[in-house]
């Protein structure tokens, strides 16, 4: 587990993994439970549905015309619709933070760069250690699911289920990138993070109210979370197109990292530089 | 054999009165260099650039015939931070595991060899290591590739007595191998005991690069002579090199810089009962280069 980057970062990274793995399961397992009572007592949450405002329906991933009471629209409204991509989009931001811009800020990167190893090459094997985490946590939403889907009368096809769960592990890979490539350009942990946390905050926000305010419908797709669901994959199966917007954003995004982290210098200094410069501005 | 490092008008500078200004310097193959300075001069930033983790904004850095840039020049060098982090809840040999795969040439043998001579404990996690362990680690780190070239930051700060001498005793065998040593400090007596050229650095600019024996000789030696007879001070105070030259009854009492030809004949003209030198005194003449030339 030590022959590389991205093992040694999967071989840190694997006991924290494993409670986002046993956390995603238990509340989607937990929600699924739910599900036969929610079924058998459709009409009363009908009509407290019907009392709630559109606008925090929509907010919720909840449209108009989908139905909240079949296996698929009860799944997109617990779970994929909001939780299940904040928890993909934090744990990216978390990983893509600490991928170089951690390193920095705790020292460590100073041993590890004066090895033979070249920035591209700690950049891109880092990466790929943040798509098969997100990968692992993608299995873990299908295999919930899926178990749902047994116990508890939650069925979606298998398919269309590995659709959601894909297109989760893309948004998470697209925000965990978007956070590898601040920390590459910068070094700033708490800036990635920032960051990802602002960009993430206003496009779901743009999404959800793109949906109910006519002005802002032609801007969704600026927002990542629009790939994410709008072809609603639970019950369609995958979107090509958005696979591939989403994917590819997160590689333009590695492409960013991969020629930022080059141009800089590394480590303490140089780019904290900027903060005391403001405070003197400011103060 | 590639000159080992080689810097040509380099300058890096970030924030206030931090890098280096226009800096040229040669290290030889197979000396051992003393990178002498305050803390704050530019030592550090020097360092820093012979490993690529920053880079000049002007000059040019050459190490070992190429660029630093280039990751074949770095695997034939070892580099010891100033300030070491390791990732702390891995044990020793992990981490020596971790490096050595990055390098792409193990150096488990050499790596369990030199811990085993330095007392060093790889099964124990970084985090429980105490500082001096934790810098017998980085040094294992460094020289376990049979680097030609090898970077040390002030490798004995902050450790006490018996780890420095270890420290002095490893950087003493792989010099004996031949390989070139380029390594920082602070405190004189260490550059002293190690290093067969040392160049001074103060705020960021070279001040003086020379060989230890030339530098003897342009320290201050204090003398004092007993006559059997009393001689005027007017014979010595005008001297070359002699300075702060006093008479008491039939002893004399002067300092004296770089050669002290002039003042022995002089001498030599009285009946001289005992003669005694105070050694070279490197301390008095870098305390003058650390204040500057204008002091």
């Amino acid at each position: 587990m030590l022959n590389n980057v991205t093992l040694k970062t999967l071989r840190d990274r694997r006991r924290s993994l494993f409670w986002w793995v046993v956390g995603t399961f238990g509340y989607l397992v937990g929600i699924g439970a739910v599900y036969p009572i929610v079924e058998e007592n459709q009409e009363q949450f009908e009509a407290l549905l019907a009392t709630y405002p559109e606008g925090l329906l929509a907010a919720m991933g909840v449209s108009g015309e989908e139905s909240l009471f079949d296996p698929v629209g009860f799944m997109q409204a617990e779970a994929l619709g909001w939780v299940v991509p904040l928890v993909f989009a934090i744990y990216g931001a978390v990983q893509g933070a600490r991928a170089v811009a951690g390193e920095e800020e705790d020292g460590t990167i100073d041993l590890v760069m004066a090895t033979p190893l070249s920035r591209s090459g700690l950049v891109w094997q880092k990466w790929l250690a943040l798509v098969l985490m997100e990968l692992v946590l993608g299995i873990a939403v299908f295999v919930s699911i899926a178990v749902d889907g047994v116990f508890f009368g939650v069925e979606i096809p298998l398919g269309n289920l590995a659709a959601g769960a894909l297109m989760a592990v893309l948004l998470g890979v697209f925000f965990g990138t978007l956070a590898l490539a601040v920390g590459s350009g910068t070094g700033l942990r708490g800036l990635s993070v920032g960051v990802v946390t602002l960009v993430a905050a206003g496009s779901y926000l743009l999404n959800s109210l793109g949906s109910m305010v006519e002005p802002l419908e032609a801007l969704k797709p600026l927002s990542p979370f629009y790939y994410y669901d709008s072809s609603n994959p639970l019950r369609n199966g995958v979107d090509i197109e958005h696979v591939l917007i989403l994917g590819g954003l997160a590689v333009f995004l590695l492409g960013v990292s991969l020629v930022a982290v080059r141009r800089r210098d590394l480590g303490v200094g140089g780019m904290r530089l900027p903060i005391p410069q403001l405070r003197k501005a400011g103060g | 054999m590639p000159v080992p490092i080689r810097l040509t008008g380099v300058t890096k500078s970030y924030g206030k009165a931090r890098g280096v200004v226009d800096l040229d310097l040669e290290v030889r193959p197979g000396e051992v260099f003393g990178y002498l300075g305050p803390n704050g001069a530019g030592k550090t930033t020097t360092i820093r650039m012979l490993v690529d983790l920053i880079r000049p904004q002007k000059g040019t850095v050459e190490v070992l015939g190429g660029s630093p840039v280039d990751p074949a020049i770095r695997r034939r060098t070892g580099y010891l931070p100033g300030e070491v982090e390791f990732y702390e809840r891995m044990s020793g040999g992990d981490f020596l595991t971790y490096i050595g795969n990055l390098r792409g040439d193990g150096g488990d043998e050499l790596a369990e060899e030199l811990s085993e001579r330095i007392d060093l404990d790889l099964s124990r996690r970084i985090s429980d290591l105490s500082k001096g362990n934790r810098q017998k680690l980085a040094l294992v780190q460094a020289l376990m590739h049979r680097p030609e070239l090898v970077v040390l930051d002030e490798p004995t700060s902050g450790l006490d007595p018996l780890v420095q001498q270890e420290v002095y005793r490893l950087i003493d065998e792989i010099r004996a191998e031949g390989v070139t040593i380029f390594f920082s400090s602070h405190v004189l007596s260490e550059v002293e005991r190690v290093a067969d050229r040392v160049g001074i650095i103060r705020e960021g600019r070279l001040v003086e690069v020379e060989e230890l024996e030339a530098l003897r000789l342009k320290a201050v030696r204090t003398f004092e002579v007993v006559f059997e007879d009393s001689p005027s001070i007017s014979e010595f105070e005008s001297l070359d090199g002699v300075r702060s030259a006093g008479v008491h009854g039939n002893i004399l009492h002067c300092q004296v810089i770089g050669s002290i030809d002039e003042l022995i004949k002089v001498v030599a003209r009285h009946p001289v009962r005992n003669l005694v030198s105070h050694g070279a005194d490197l301390e008095a003449l870098f305390l003058d280069y650390y204040r500057g030339e204008e002091d």
